[in-house]
């Protein structure tokens, strides 16, 4: 209940807050810009996942809007002459169809005649530009003349506005580029216009007329057959009407799935990253919320007079609370302005670092630009409010339970907030955690594992670590206090960390949080990166590597013709070439990939990395037809094991796989089956192949047979072992950059709240500061202490931080990271990586601490005592 | 210390408007006057914790006016120390600690600062107390701190601001009891600053202090009765 003596919030806003938050200007601003930080990071990261997932639509749907329904052929792809068959299926029905060939397209660079280089590779749309004559014939502003005479050139390609930029070409500009294995040229004849309806068309975008683009194939099948209905009365009906029609009829043969299926299906298979970049965006929130509870309890010190009259006139402790906690709501709504703006500012980076990331680990996407809803806006305020409430809470508590007496009580040290001063609330809420482990991950869908205990045990170590680490600062003040007992600014730096306020538990705990995180982050990257290494080693054990030019994962559209694999095979100074062939299959209704490679290669020149197994093939059951080697993701996602069979509709009819052992596999996380290449060419009967990998003989020069073949074969990419490793390395690196900016970011804010913290305690220890000169303490002296102080925090804060790294790497590794991705990973302390965050974090420590006594003293005027 | 012509104003307001005075070797001397008369004003000029406007401040044969920071730093570690009405103890140190600081700045060797240290709390009676923060103190116990942390370095010269306007009337006594026999036995001379008739027993002078002035010796009746 309110006093009958109070006064507004606007009216406590007006004479109160936004005067003091003027007259502090610098450490409002840094505040807000460090809260916006956060805010925005966080936002960009949920945009960036946004687009990620978007981008899983089909390219054509940018052409043409969203398709209804879209029918695929596992392999080798639709027949062009079941057209007429599906349009007689459906009959009067009124529908188009929209007939699809989609392939990557790689430029050969001019300067050297070989293919690729960074952005070479865009993704190339087969589809009949009568169809689409609305973007076709807008191309360059064209006439519908001009159009014609595109379908009429047998080389035309459009491509999109920074496809052009890129390549530094423009219309009538003939281009050089691999396709499907081989170089072809290709007239550029108009740059397609940046949207369609105010629909943006995808950056990394080329399309051709189907017809013309079939016979530069020589081929006559199509990727996919995509259906739509046109608006219209009982569009609904006909729509469910179409899609059993065709799945009667085709069903069997191929698939017929909607577009929302696909969406689901990229959400679903991108889930657990996503997660993972939204978690480690709430780094930098969270330690900004340190941050503000932090910057109001030195509002709360430093304004002591002025609650203690605030008091002395009638107002009641619910009052000053409620008060204070308005000016935080004042602090939360502009933190959600900042970080509405730092979002968005933001997510350009993010949409393109994240969109690189899913390309490489799960399949090409058309990257969609990062935009700005509603709901964003809603939830930046949500957050910059909420987070500023619950930080604010303790200060305002605080503000409103102590005594006026004490306030004015002058030296009196206000001691930390009382639940600073029981640890044992913290050890207790560490111990929670540790038994969370024991529980199951939740299940939201068969084949998906969400690891919450994880996510929550991570929770209460850094909630409980927080309250825990509260004897740090003392032991380190002790410390500080044996080693320099001769130095004054040693023995001053060492008393106040002995006897910390609130700031200094909320300083360090921000560090905490930061390093926490950040190592831990690093603990499990390093760890990744030791066994991800460790598994290439044992994987690439053939001397070359064959791809076709532009492969970036089987759909991609691009492989190598059988044909030319044969001609390369029967090069003398090659002994063996291990083909490999992925196709798409549903175990356990989950989406997977079926391999196929040669099981006679395996043991002397191939080697998989087991988990578990291998059984003695001779063992199979007789009323199974092949031997399957299945990732642990696929394991662990299906709750297969191994001696037991799983059954598989392939063209061929069904077959029933035998699960012989487990393998590690740390190329995909949705699962893989690997059958030997003789099953599967006999069940899926094609002819191209994805990869392959070339054994030589003892005397052969790796170099010269790279040489030769790429002489040969142009449109094939020709690696040497070692190159191959480093490539797929890179590709580790790019999947971990988002995640490096991530820690960097989080980092940045804790060390930008430790010149915040010592900022405010130098604020308010003013004639304290006065009394240290009249000692005769020296400006230098004073910021000396100030340094040491913060150097204090960042200490506690990293070797804390450590320690809480450790058990949050166990957790990331054997906990979050096998029940999100099902991958084992060999544990590696990443040494290098905490020395250099150690020392990073000490020396810029060191220097903003010291920098901040400086700056603050140059300025400073001693006040009378 | 010789003060010439000192002047001080904060925006029209001129508060110390040309004070002259010498204070000798071992001399106690008291500044007596109202509230706003100038007091505080003018010891902060002579603690350097402000710069005056003019006027010229001449202590121990140097100008203070013309020392750099480092040389007016250097001063107050040697011969220049304060005591304050609010005690103003750092407090974060315990009472051994606050006496030790100055000793500290000064780079004494640790022998010496702990002989020291135990000399002057046994002097001011806080031996037993020695371990305690300011905070766990009584008012009297925290100005008896105050006195032996000014004293430590043997200073030239104590400033002292209403050393007993914070202390009950046994505990001001008592304060200034200690303060004449410590200055006398450390050879240490005094300038307080007070409006106490009884805190200005212990000086040899009294000087009034009016509208920025300081006047002559104040008349023998304001002189309280020595004994």
């Amino acid at each position: 209940m309110r006093s009958p003596t109070t006064i507004s919030i606007p009216t406590f806003w007006r004479l109160f807050s936004l005067r003091h938050a003027r007259t502090e200007w610098m450490q409002t601003v840094l505040l807000l810009l460090i809260l916006g930080l956060g805010v925005g990071t966080f936002l960009s990261i949920r945009m960036a996942n946004r687009a990620a997932v978007e981008g899983f639509q089909l390219f054509t749907e940018s052409l043409k809007g969203p398709s209804d329904w879209i029918i695929e052929a596992p392999t080798n792809g639709i027949p062009v002459e079941a057209l007429p068959r599906i349009r007689e299926q459906l009959g009067s029905l009124p529908v188009q169809i929209f007939p699809v060939v989609e392939r990557n397209l790689t430029r050969v660079l001019p300067s050297t005649g070989d293919p690729g280089g960074a952005g070479s590779t865009i993704r190339l749309l087969g589809v009949d530009l009568v169809q689409i004559r609305s973007v076709a014939s807008s191309v360059d502003n064209g006439s519908m003349d001009d159009f014609w005479s595109i379908i009429d050139d047998p080389d035309h390609l459009l491509v999109s506005r920074e496809v052009a930029d890129r390549w530094q070409v423009s219309t009538g500009d003939p281009v050089s580029l691999v396709l499907n294995g081989r170089k072809v040229s290709f007239t550029i004849r108009g740059i397609l216009p940046e949207f369609r309806d105010s629909v943006p068309l995808p950056a990394n975008l080329a399309i051709a007329d189907l017809g013309a683009l079939l016979q530069r194939l020589d081929r006559a099948t199509l990727e996919r057959i995509e259906v739509i209905v046109p608006e219209g009365a009982g569009r609904e009906a006909t729509v469910e009407r179409v899609g059993s029609l065709l799945q009667e009829a085709f069903g069997s043969r191929w698939s017929v799935t909607s577009p929302t299926d696909k969406e689901v299906d990229g959400a679903a298979m991108t889930a657990a990253f996503r997660l993972n970049l939204t978690v480690l965006s709430l780094i930098a929130l969270l330690v900004g919320l340190y941050l503000i509870a932090q910057t109001l309890d030195a509002t709360v010190s430093r304004r002591r007079t002025e609650i203690a009259s605030l008091r002395s006139l009638g107002l009641a402790p619910r009052d000053i609370q409620r008060l204070w906690l308005s000016e935080a709501l004042l602090y939360g709504v502009a933190a959600g302005i900042v970080g509405l703006l730092m979002g968005y500012a933001m997510a350009t980076i993010t949409v393109e670092a994240v969109t690189t990331t899913v390309r490489a680990l799960y399949r090409d996407t058309a990257q969609t630009a990062a935009t700005l809803r509603f709901s964003d806006g809603l939830l930046a305020f949500a957050l910059g409010i909420g987070g500023s409430l619950v930080a604010a809470w303790l200060p305002a508590r605080d503000a409103a339970s102590t005594p006026p007496a004490q306030f004015l009580r002058l030296g009196k040290r206000i001691p930390p907030f009382p639940v600073f001063q029981h640890p044992w609330i913290g050890l207790a809420a560490i111990a929670l955690g540790a038994l969370l482990l024991f529980l199951p991950p939740w299940q939201p869908r068969p084949g998906t594992t969400v690891p919450v205990m994880g996510y929550a045990t991570a929770f209460l170590w850094l909630t409980g670590g927080t309250l825990a680490t509260v004897g740090s600062l003392r032991w380190l003040g002790r410390i500080l206090h044996r080693t320099a007992p001769d130095s004054a600014p040693a023995r001053l730096a060492a008393s106040r960390l002995r006897q910390p306020t609130s700031r200094h538990q909320l300083a360090l705990s921000g560090f905490f949080v930061a390093i926490g995180m950040a190592a831990s982050m690093a603990f499990l990257i390093n760890s990744f990166q030791h066994t991800v290494t460790a598994w290439l080693e044992q994987r690439l054990q053939a001397d070359l590597f064959l791809s076709s030019a532009g492969f970036q994962g089987a759909d991609s559209g691009q492989r190598m013709p059988g044909i030319v694999l044969d001609r390369i095979e029967k090069d003398p100074e090659i002994l063996e070439l291990d083909r490999y062939r992925s196709v798409e299959v549903r175990v356990n209704g989950s989406r997977t990939t079926l391999g196929g490679s040669r099981f006679d290669l395996l043991g002397d020149r191939q080697r998989l990395l087991w988990i578990n197994g291998p059984l003695d093939p001779d063992s199979r059951p007789p009323d199974t037809d092949a031997i399957a080697y299945a990732n642990e993701n696929l394991i662990r996602r299906t709750g297969l094991a191994v001696g037991e069979a799983v059954r598989l509709t392939t063209p061929s009819g069904p077959v029933v796989l035998w699960i012989g052992g487990v393998h590690a596999d740390y190329a995909r996380d949705n699962g893989s089956l690997l059958v030997d290449l003789g099953n599967l060419e006999s069940w899926y009967q094609f002819s191209e192949y994805d990869t392959a990998g070339a054994f030589l003989s003892e005397t052969a020069d790796p170099a010269i047979v790279q040489a030769r073949l790429r002489e040969a074969h142009p449109g094939l990419a020709v690696r040497q072992n070692g190159e191959l490793m480093d490539a797929a390395l890179f590709i580790f690196n790019q999947t971990f950059a988002v995640t490096r900016a991530l820690q960097l970011i989080g980092l940045v804010v804790a060390l930008a709240g430790l010149a915040l913290s010592l900022l405010s305690l130098l604020r308010e220890s003013g004639r304290e500061l006065s009394l240290q000169r009249t000692l005769g303490m020296s400006r230098r002296e004073i910021a000396l202490t100030t340094a040491l102080e913060g150097m204090g925090i960042a200490l506690a804060g990293l070797l804390s931080g450590i320690l809480l790294s450790i058990g949050l790497g166990l957790v990331l590794i054997y906990v979050i990271n096998r029940q999100s991705f099902g991958w084992t990973l060999q544990l590696a302390f990443p040494w290098t990586d905490i020395l250099l965050l150690a020392s990073g974090v000490l020396g810029l420590g060191l220097l903003i601490a010291y920098a901040t006594g400086w700056l603050y003293l140059r300025k400073w005027k001693a006040a009378p005592l | 210390m010789r003060i010439e012509g000192l002047r001080k104003a904060y925006g029209s307001q001129t508060v110390l408007k040309g004070v002259d005075f010498e204070l000798g070797e071992r001399e106690r001397v008291a500044i007596m006057g109202p509230s706003g008369s100038g007091k505080s004003t003018l010891l902060n000029c002579l603690a350097g914790l402000e710069n005056p406007d003019a006027g010229l401040i001449r202590f121990m044969g140097q100008d203070l006016g013309t020392l750099g920071e480092a040389a007016v730093t250097a001063l107050r570690r040697q011969s220049l120390t304060s005591i304050f009405q609010f005690f103003h103890l750092l407090p974060t140190l315990n009472a051994r600690e606050n006496v030790e600081f100055p000793l500290l700045l000064r780079r004494d060797s640790r022998d010496e600062r702990m002989a020291k240290v135990a000399a002057l709390l046994e002097e001011v009676g806080l031996t037993q107390r020695a371990g305690a923060l300011p905070s766990e103190l009584s008012g009297g116990e925290m100005q008896r701190l105050a006195i032996a942390r000014a004293l430590i370095t043997e200073p030239a010269l104590v400033l002292a601001d209403e050393p007993t306007g914070s202390l009950d009337s046994r505990n001001g006594a008592r304060i200034l009891d200690l303060l004449r026999e410590l200055t006398e036995r450390h050879q240490t001379s005094l300038l307080m600053v007070t409006h106490d008739i009884e805190a200005s027993s212990i000086c040899t002078r009294i000087l009034q202090m009016r509208d920025g002035l300081l006047l002559e010796d104040a008349p023998q009746l304001l002189r309280p009765d020595p004994a």
